[in-house]
């Protein structure tokens, strides 16, 4: 037996201290009694006034010194030394890509890797480190560099497969970072091998074991693509495209469908070539449909991987700007605003303004007038008149522009360095507006701003003395003045692969935001200022945003957004993964190992001393 | 002073109550207590053959007519019975809550005052080095001097002994038994707590007496029921001498079988020796004492 701390064995001096505790006498106190005549028998100790007494072997004292040479020895760290295998740093790699959900093998691709995986963890040399991470579009480090194979089997338990692609090239970097030591590293990755090897891979990965889960030959038909337009025709109506793939080495006959808002439209018969693939227009969907979804079935019943068989598309995402252009005649105003898309424009002569009809539209734009009582909608003021709410203090001419705030999204892509304004007023601005053009003096052009719920935006001068109309910025900043006047819905687009994630920008007033998935479960957030990424998009289908205000009492008009898998890479689930396996040289393993077996020592200790609490409380 | 040791109720009630003799006993002087004498008494004895000389009056008449024999009726003489009283005084007595000489003071005097009431000739013995003892006494008035002598009389003081030589140590019950010198017979009844190896010599001494022998055994409930712990020196309050003991669980039970033991074994003496034993926990009130155990016990009636 070897020691791997000697010093422990210091503590054996306890065993002698013990030893005198038993040869010391007990101190006793006195007790007056009527007559010793009945206590002889129980005498104990004649010799009372010696300090010392004959040590009397106990079993309690066997007891306390046989566990303390125990704990002795275990503090000591005693080890035998064994032949075995030599511990190594194992880094599981466990493809989580969408195309680990197909179920060629049972239950599925992604479970038989877990369970490969707990097999080879199982298999391990003693005292061996494992690392178990994820690889989806990140890799994600589930356990690190433990020795506790029970909490690396829970994790491996617990993982759940993506819906995006894997970034292998990622994953095996950073194993070769996390494995440490290249001569005990060792990357074990289990995956389809559904995709192709990165080019640009490093050398020295050092050892990498690939283990296959999946079927050779595995044929999978899929959506990969869809979109939508309106309808050159009719812009109200809107037109689907879709490609539907057969990933196969033999041909395929597919049955799509198409469903509006979930009622099923039409059914096409595709016969799809080996590796072959077919495009689809459908028409004439109904106006104020909201979505639409086409779904490929494979005559045969044979089809891999399921979640991309069907693919959904937003038709509708936002209803037209309702836009009201209060006038005495501004043809260019008219002309830009007419053309915009998603705009419905209304005119009315000021001299006819009414303050009740005005509520009723998103973006008013009041040209050369203003009413003495704002209505509640958005609002584009151009050339306020001098009274009313926005007061002219004075006015300036030929005003050269100073400077413009790039980067606001209402100048993006405007370039107004040639602008020219024959006359401008002098507007008081509020606080709550911030000046966008102006002059080098300060006296602004345009400014825009959010007073409550409400936007405004000023040009503060009459567009037919200014060279404004005839710039080629005009209709992009009117476009842009539009948007940010009527702004689109909270969903930034309106349809994402799976596992990417979404921007979610909330409008102003709301307070939460739920989103409820395809699987029904639906998630809450608190808004703050800026957009919210949302990233739980593993289910393809399609997600509901509700944007809550007054305490989620309310809801404002709620968007949805889709998640389709479209890609190619995922869909096509036959392995043809190589050059990647048994790169790297395995050492023979073999080293003479230290086996402590302190904790033998420490659990043989510690029933021994509640023996001895239990004798010595029981004589008591 | 007098008072505590016998309080008037007590005292009152104590006047109905006689002290039992088993034994016909010899005495002197006529008393109130039968004697092995046949006498002229109202106690009907036995009969004998009429003798010449006898009193025509005592010839049962009735036993004639049917026999035509002459039997004579003989009568019971009734004497004066002496009584002592033995207290045990030493300093293992002085011990217990209550003490147990104090207890054995109070008993005394409550049969000494039913002796006295009986017309019965009291002793009292106090068993102590150097003490003297009080009586003969008989007659209600000398109550109150008996009383007075039971509540002033000392135990024995503590003495350091020499050590090795035994000189200066107290005496043991058997030598205190010394002072007990009268030859005059009668009912003796000791009250001790007989913690003396030597107590089966000392009641030997006394069985070899003529008359009853009484044996009031007074323990303390604090020796009866030990209520120390842990590891303790005791003290011998006799002989000042020390015992380490450990008193757990197990050393408490087995003083308790050997005080068992031991009671046992100082009841059987006694029946072997014709003494009557009473043992007493002077936890236990003293009237209860005196009209319930020591009457069921045929003590007093």
């Amino acid at each position: 037996m070897n020691l791997l701390a000697p010093i422990g064995l210091a503590l054996g001096i306890t065993l002698p201290i013990v030893v005198i505790f038993y040869l010391l006498k007990v101190r006793r106190h006195d007790e007056e009694v009527s007559s010793t005549f009945l206590w002889n028998d129980l005498i104990r100790d004649l010799a009372a006034h010696e300090p010392l007494q004959r040590l009397k072997w106990s079993l309690l004292l066997v007891l306390q010194l046989v566990a303390l040479a125990l704990i002795a020895t275990a503090v000591a760290r005693p080890f035998s030394e064994q032949s075995g295998q030599k511990p190594v740093h194992a880094v599981l790699l466990l493809d989580g890509s969408a195309s680990m959900q197909a179920t060629d093998v049972q239950p599925s691709r992604f479970a038989k890797a877990v369970s490969a995986a707990q097999g080879t963890l199982q298999g391990l040399p003693d005292n061996s480190l494992a690392t178990a991470v994820l690889v989806a579009a990140h890799p994600q480090v589930l356990v690190a560099a433990t020795t506790d194979r029970r909490q690396v089997e829970k994790a491996l338990t617990d993982a759940q497969p993506s819906g995006a692609s894997a970034d292998m090239r990622e994953a095996l970097l950073l194993a070769r970072s996390l494995g440490g030591d290249p001569s005990a590293r060792r990357i074990y990755l289990f995956t389809d091998g559904a995709f192709t090897l990165p080019a640009d891979l490093p050398e020295d990965l050092g050892f990498v074991q690939v283990v296959t889960v999946a079927q050779p030959d595995t044929g999978n038909l899929a959506v990969t693509a869809i979109s939508t337009r309106p309808d050159p025709r009719d812009n109200r109506r809107q037109q689907l495209f879709t490609r539907i793939e057969n990933f196969s080495s033999a041909p395929a006959q597919a049955v799509a469908t198409i469903a509006v808002d979930g009622q099923p439209i039409e059914e096409r018969n595709i016969d799809l070539a080996p590796n072959g693939q077919s495009e689809q227009v459908f028409e004439d969907l109904q106006p104020g449909a909201r979505w639409a979804s086409v779904s490929v079935a494979d005559q045969q019943g044979d089809n891999g991987l399921t979640m991309d068989d069907t693919a959904y598309a937003i038709l509708v995402q936002r209803k037209p700007a309702q836009v009201l252009l209060v006038s005495t005649g501004n043809a260019f105003l008219e002309k830009v605003l007419s053309l915009l898309p998603n705009v419905d424009l209304f005119r009315t002569p000021a001299q006819r303004y009414l303050a009740v009809e005005a509520d009723r539209f998103d973006v008013i734009v009041f040209d050369d007038y203003l009413p003495p009582l704002l209505p509640r909608g958005n609002l584009l003021v151009v050339n306020p008149p001098d009274r009313g709410p926005f007061r002219a203090n004075g006015e300036v001419r030929r005003p050269k522009v100073g400077n413009w705030d790039r980067e606001d999204p209402l100048l993006s892509f405007v370039d107004m360095r040639d602008l020219n304004v024959n006359r401008a007023s002098k507007v008081d601005l509020p606080r709550w507006m911030k000046p966008l053009i102006s002059t080098s003096d300060g006296v602004s052009l345009f400014a825009a701003g959010q007073d409550g719920d409400r936007r405004v935006a000023i040009l503060p001068f009459d567009l037919r003395q200014s060279n404004l109309p005839n710039l080629s910025a005009f209709p992009i900043l009117m476009s842009n003045l539009l948007n940010y006047l009527s702004p689109p819905g909270v969903v930034r687009s309106p349809e994402i692969h799976t596992g990417s994630p979404e921007s979610l920008a909330p409008l102003p007033q709301v307070e939460r935001l739920r989103v409820s998935g395809p699987d029904d479960q639906s998630v809450e957030f608190r808004t703050s200022s800026g957009p919210i990424t949302y990233a739980a998009t593993d289910v393809p289908g399609l997600y509901r945003v509700q944007q809550l205000v007054a305490g989620g009492q309310q809801t404002v008009e709620d968007d949805l957004f889709a998640a389709n898998l479209a890609d190619r890479e995922e869909s096509d689930i036959r392995p043809r993964l190589s050059g990647l396996a048994g790169t790297g040289a395995v050492e023979a393993g073999v080293t003479v190992l230290q086996k402590e077996f302190w904790g033998v020592l420490a659990a043989l200790a510690l029933p021994l001393l509640l023996f001895e609490w239990f004798w010595f409380h029981r004589r008591v | 002073m007098t008072q505590t040791l016998l309080e008037g109720t007590f005292a009152r009630r104590l006047e109905r109550l006689s002290l039992v003799s088993r034994r016909r006993l010899v005495g002197q002087g006529q008393g109130d207590r039968r004697s092995l004498r046949k006498g002229s008494s109202l106690e009907f004895a036995d009969y004998r053959h009429y003798v010449e000389g006898d009193d025509p009056a005592r010839v049962d008449w009735n036993i004639y007519s049917r026999t035509d024999t002459l039997f004579v009726r003989l009568y019971e003489e009734e004497e004066v019975l002496n009584v002592h009283i033995l207290v045990d005084a030493s300093r293992s007595m002085d011990w217990g809550e209550p003490a147990k000489l104090r207890y054995a003071r109070r008993l005394a005097a409550a049969l000494g005052y039913v002796a006295l009431n009986a017309a019965n000739r009291v002793f009292v013995w106090p068993l102590a080095a150097n003490a003297s003892n009080f009586g003969p006494a008989w007659g209600r008035g000398r109550a109150g001097p008996m009383l007075t002598f039971l509540e002033d009389f000392h135990s024995t003081q503590f003495m350091t002994p020499l050590m090795g030589t035994g000189i200066g140590q107290p005496p043991d019950l058997e030598q205190s038994l010394n002072s007990f010198t009268t030859r005059t017979s009668g009912l003796i009844v000791l009250l001790s707590d007989l913690l003396s190896p030597s107590w089966e010599r000392a009641l030997s001494r006394l069985a070899g007496r003529s008359g009853e022998v009484v044996v009031l055994h007074t323990l303390a409930p604090q020796e009866l029921r030990p209520a120390l712990g842990g590891d303790v020196r005791l003290i011998d309050r006799e002989t000042g001498t020390a015992v380490s003991v450990t008193l757990n669980n197990d050393a408490v039970r087995i003083y308790g079988q050997r005080l068992d033991e031991w009671r046992r074994q100082v009841e059987s003496f006694c029946a072997r020796h014709g003494m009557c034993y009473v043992p007493i926990d002077t936890s236990m009130p003293l009237e209860t004492l005196v009209f319930d155990v020591l009457r069921r016990r045929g003590v007093v009636r």
